[in-house]
């Protein structure tokens, strides 16, 4: 049985008085223990409500999500859902429940009920692990929009979750900073096993994924791993973008220099240098 | 033009939780420039560009702002007039919304202008679908309920409803979707024409070389320095005391020169690096 699964899921939300909007038709996802899974797609197209869905701070209006074969549905499994799955807002002033730093971060730990010492650990931990140590006891309402991003994905970390879902939380960091936070993601994926739902706007960092989902208006239209940038067209029709190399790669390809698809800048300067030195200059 | 004079802040000062956010910074901003503003979290880069409509006023004893001939040290200020000249977007502009529909929030600035009732819809609905929203479907709806994306476009329409001579954008295209971030950097160069100058701040180094003729690296509430795009990222010795990373597509073209292909590491524009690749392999 997957962990998190999402069954034919509907979601519609009331806009004026007799009004609907439909923001998920039919979805089906699936996502296993372990995995790295990258959620891709327009403004609008349905993402944040299907985290919203993920942690059952909304229920479907149709079909069935259920983690760990809880469904979302049942009130009295939602306190044993949120310890399995931590779920980072698109927007980080919706979580900053109290007035200091660490407190924040450790609310969640509190939550769960542990003893003083392991929360007191996580939150160091979960701290030092997005460079916000120095902060511990600042106001969340004084940080600058970086800081405060920072802030809320530690307060997921230090609930060690069994899947963390990001919802663009990396979206005001600078490069290095989004950089840093991806490779702590990656290392808890990869040491401990914590899966991961990562929705972003950022095409390369979406191909750092085992797989990626695309949602166009409200319903999933492709679900596959990195050799789908061989395929452009299907993140194109969904009103995406790919990859800067491979964007490269097609526009060479366009002016006679065919280098296949790469999937990684790496791949992508291997392979003009292997066309390179195998065209050996004489073309 | 907008000329910052030695100016330094400090949040909460006097308190135990003070923090001094800018020291003695000194930029100009001239007109017609399309301004970068970059620096890691917390470098004082929204601190610094919300002096310019005087949202955050400067503190005594702390240098000057002139947007001008405005001295915005002054303590009588016509702020109304300075926010129409000085449009601004904040990082997180959907605290900028308020009213119920979202054609009421983007007519509030021109309504505030005091035009008549007539100019300000026109203007509201030129602004809605100028950043790409479809009026009739979003007009009459709430701007609480809408996507993340969507209602960053319709607080950067709020603001262009002003048609103001200087547009500050705080991380513009965070939050919007590939293409989208395509359309609105092209939107605003269109702007640009009827808005000279154009002051960005933006993690996204791809945009900020293509985009920008100068850009200043902020850190820990400095100017490391001002630059033209090629000389910064072009010189490895620069990003590296400044702290900046490089444009991907930047990052390619270095991928290939320490690869030991001839091309030049400054490349920031992917069609010069499509044709400095096929040079390289003599296809052109
Ligand atoms: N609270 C709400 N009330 C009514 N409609 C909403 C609400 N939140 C979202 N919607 C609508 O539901 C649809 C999906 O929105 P959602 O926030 O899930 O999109 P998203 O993919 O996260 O977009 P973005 O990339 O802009 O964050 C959109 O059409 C949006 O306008
Ligand atoms: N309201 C506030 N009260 C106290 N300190 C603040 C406040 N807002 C920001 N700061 C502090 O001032 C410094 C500069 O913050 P600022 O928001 O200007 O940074 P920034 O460069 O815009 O960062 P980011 O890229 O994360 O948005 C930071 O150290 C921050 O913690
Ligand atoms: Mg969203
Ligand atoms: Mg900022």
């Amino acid at each position: 049985m997957p962990f998190l699964h999402l069954q034919n899921v509907d979601y519609s939300y009331p806009s004026g008085e007799s009004d609907y909007i439909t923001a998920l038709r039919s979805v089906n996802i699936t996502v296993e223990r372990g995995e790295f899974v990258a959620l891709v797609g327009c403004n609008g197209s349905g993402k944040s409500t299907l985290a919203r869905l993920c942690n059952g701070l909304i229920v479907p209006d149709g079909g069935e999500v259920t983690v760990d074969g809880m469904p979302t549905s049942d009130k009295s499994a939602l306190y044993d859902i949120r310890k399995k799955i931590g779920v980072v807002f698109q927007n980080p002033d919706n979580q900053t429940v109290t007035t200091v730093v660490e407190d924040d971060v450790a609310f969640g730990p509190e939550n769960l009920g542990l003893p003083p010492a392991e929360i007191r650990e996580r939150v160091d931990r979960a701290l030092r692990a997005v460079g916000m140590s120095e902060h511990a006891k600042s106001g969340p309402m004084r940080l600058s929009g970086g800081q405060k991003q920072r802030v809320a994905i530690a307060g997921v970390l230090a609930i060690k979750p069994e899947l963390m879902v990001l919802d663009e939380a990396t979206g005001m960091l600078d490069p290095d900073g989004r950089r840093e936070v991806l490779d702590v993601v990656k290392k808890l994926n990869r040491d401990e096993n914590m899966a991961v739902l990562m929705i972003t706007h950022f095409m390369e960092e979406a191909a750092e994924a085992d797989r990626i989902i695309i949602l166009d208006r409200g319903s999933v239209v492709a679900d596959g791993g990195r050799e789908l940038f061989a395929t452009p067209e299907v993140f194109t029709d969904a009103g995406l973008d790919l990859p800067v190399y491979v964007r490269v790669a097609q526009k060479l390809k366009a002016r006679g220099m065919d280098i296949g698809c790469p999937l990684s800048a790496r791949q992508f300067v291997t392979a003009v240098k292997a066309r390179l030195d195998g065209d050996g200059g004489n073309v | 033009m907008i000329s910052v004079k030695n100016l330094s802040y400090v949040y909460s000062p006097k308190t135990p939780f003070n923090t001094q956010a800018l020291f003695g910074i000194n930029v100009d901003i001239n007109d017609g420039d399309f301004f970068g503003i970059i620096g890691n979290t917390g470098a004082g880069k929204s601190t610094l560009v919300s002096h310019f409509n005087a949202l955050t006023r400067v503190q005594k004893n702390s240098g000057t702002v002139f947007v001008d001939d405005v001295d915005l040290s002054a303590k009588k200020l016509d702020l109304k007039k300075l926010r129409a000249k000085v449009g601004m977007v904040f990082q997180y502009p959907e605290y900028q919304l308020f009213d119920d529909t979202v054609e009421k929030d983007v007519m509030f600035g021109p309504k505030n202008l005091g035009l008549p009732v007539d100019e300000q819809r026109s203007r509201a609905k030129a602004a809605i679908e100028l950043v790409g929203l479809d009026y009739a479907e979003i007009a009459g709806r709430s701007p609480f309920e809408l996507s993340g994306g969507q209602k960053r476009r319709v607080a950067l329409a709020g603001v262009l409803a002003m048609r103001p001579e200087i547009l500050v954008l705080d991380e513009p295209t965070a939050g919007i979707d590939p293409i989208g971030k395509r359309k609105l950097m092209e939107l605003i160069c269109d702007i640009k024409k009827t808005c000279p100058t154009i002051i960005m701040i933006s993690h996204n180094m791809d945009e900020i070389a293509s985009y920008c003729n100068r850009i200043a690296v902020l850190d820990r509430g400095t100017v490391k320095g001002v630059f033209a795009p090629r000389e910064l990222f072009g010189s490895r010795e620069l990003l590296e005391k400044c702290g900046v990373e490089l444009p991907l597509v930047t990052e390619l073209a270095v991928g290939l020169a320490d690869a030991g292909i001839d091309i030049d590491r400054s490349i920031i524009d992917q069609d010069e690096l499509v044709c400095a690749i096929l040079k390289a392999g003599k296809y052109a």
